[in-house]
């Protein structure tokens, strides 16, 4: 169990795919001008992930090595158009055209096929579906994280459909974080701010495991010189 | 097996399983997807009857009714999948441009006038306002008005209208 929270653990923070490895860039800049847009598309990935990895790594034994990428391309854009339909029946329809071309994008994300080579095809069932939840999930914090302040900074308020909460007088509102320069900008800021934190995070890791070295040496040392 | 015709064979294994899902996914979603797609495009239409819980598909229009002026025509359902009324919808070249308007029928009379789009002159303007607050009875005299100085206009809409109420009772059989 300890094995699987690391594999869950490493897709949503130590490999954290917008924040540290900077993959599916696309969707976390252009879906991101709105926090509900953000989840939606987050959760389409989600999905995605989670049934493109459990499919993968259950045939990863009988899939012939030479065409293993094109059978994960099939399989990917598959479960994309599915989603995609689903969408687009089930979905509020001003949010679906809201995703637009996003959601059918997914196919070429490289977050999905990405781990599909590097982890499903190579460990079992169990491992590759906490894999694709660490992942998806680290995806849609980080998009989350940049949508809520974009939409926050960028209209002064959060909305969900109809609903709209004003939190800032629009006249504080800067427009300019809702355009497509306001999302890199955004987007270089979070992974700033959450670069430092892990930074800090590592330093201090690496300060308790010199400090427990040191405290062991000198027992060490202790240990011999009684010895003697 | 020969790699020659496993991978090909493992390959179209794989693409007909992924067609199936898909298949079977388009079989729960299609019907949701058309009827959704059916009411944004004909959402203009569900205020001419209070009862109308389904338009139908464009029904093909006759070369009198496209001469007219007449762009798309559909009929209303209620609930119960009864037919409430025909609404049609046209598009005529007014005194200054084009004239936008929904005509519907219902019981063998016409049930509501709407104008959708309109860049009249003054005149034209109020004849057009005029007609977009009339139904029934009242909708046909006002047109055959002739202390109206549009004519240019009225007998755009006249002729439109004539040509719906013509294939509306044709229609009813009449």
């Amino acid at each position: 169990m300890k094995n699987k929270l690391k594999v869950f653990l490493n897709g949503l923070i130590f490999e954290n795919p917008t924040l540290v490895i900077f993959l599916g860039m696309c969707p976390a800049l252009g879906t991101t001008s709105r926090v509900q847009t953000a989840l939606y598309m987050g959760l389409c990935v989600l999905a995605v992930l989670l049934f493109s990895n459990l499919i993968i790594s259950s045939i990863r034994k009988i899939v012939p090595n030479e065409i293993r990428i094109p059978i994960y391309i099939i399989i990917i854009a598959t479960l994309v158009s599915v989603v995609d339909m689903i969408f687009h029946a089930y979905l509020d329809y001003s949010i679906y055209s809201e995703l637009g071309s996003f959601i059918s994008l997914i196919v070429v994300n490289c977050i999905i096929l990405g781990r599909a080579e590097a982890f499903a095809s190579k460990n079992g069932v169990v491992d590759s579906i906490f894999d694709a939840l660490g992942f998806a999930f680290g995806f849609i914090g980080a998009i989350i994280l940049v949508a809520l302040f974009r939409e926050l900074v960028g209209t002064g308020a959060i909305s969900w459909g109809e609903a709209k909460v004003q939190i800032i007088s629009t006249e504080y509102a800067i427009s300019f974080f809702q355009t497509n320069a306001g999302a890199f900008i955004t987007l270089g800021l979070i992974v700033a701010l959450f670069t430092y934190i892990m930074n800090i995070v590592s330093e201090k890791q690496k300060q308790k495991s010199a400090k427990i070295a040191a405290q062991n040496k000198a027992e060490e040392a202790s240990t011999v010189k009684g010895g003697k | 097996m020969n790699k020659m015709i496993k991978l090909p064979l493992f390959l179209g294994v794989v693409g007909g399983l992924c067609g199936g899902l898909l298949a079977l996914t388009d079989l729960f979603t299609h019907e949701k997807i058309h009827n959704d797609e059916l009411y944004r495009k004909n959402a203009a239409l569900y205020v001419h009857f209070d009862n109308t819980d389904k338009v139908s598909d464009e029904i093909a229009l006759s070369d009198s009714l496209s001469k007219a002026g007449v762009v798309q025509k559909n009929e209303a359902f209620d609930s119960s999948n009864n037919s409430i009324g025909m609404i049609y919808t046209c598009s005529v070249n007014g005194y200054v441009d084009k004239i936008s308007f929904q005509i519907s029928f219902s019981n063998g009379d016409v049930h509501k006038f709407l104008v959708t789009e309109s860049k009249e002159t003054d005149v034209g303007a109020q004849y057009i306002a005029s007609l977009g607050n009339l139904t029934d009875a009242e909708l046909k005299s006002s047109m055959y008005d002739t202390s109206i100085k549009t004519t240019y206009t009225k007998d755009a809409v006249v002729n439109c209208v004539n040509a719906c109420s013509q294939d509306y009772l044709t229609s009813l059989g009449a």
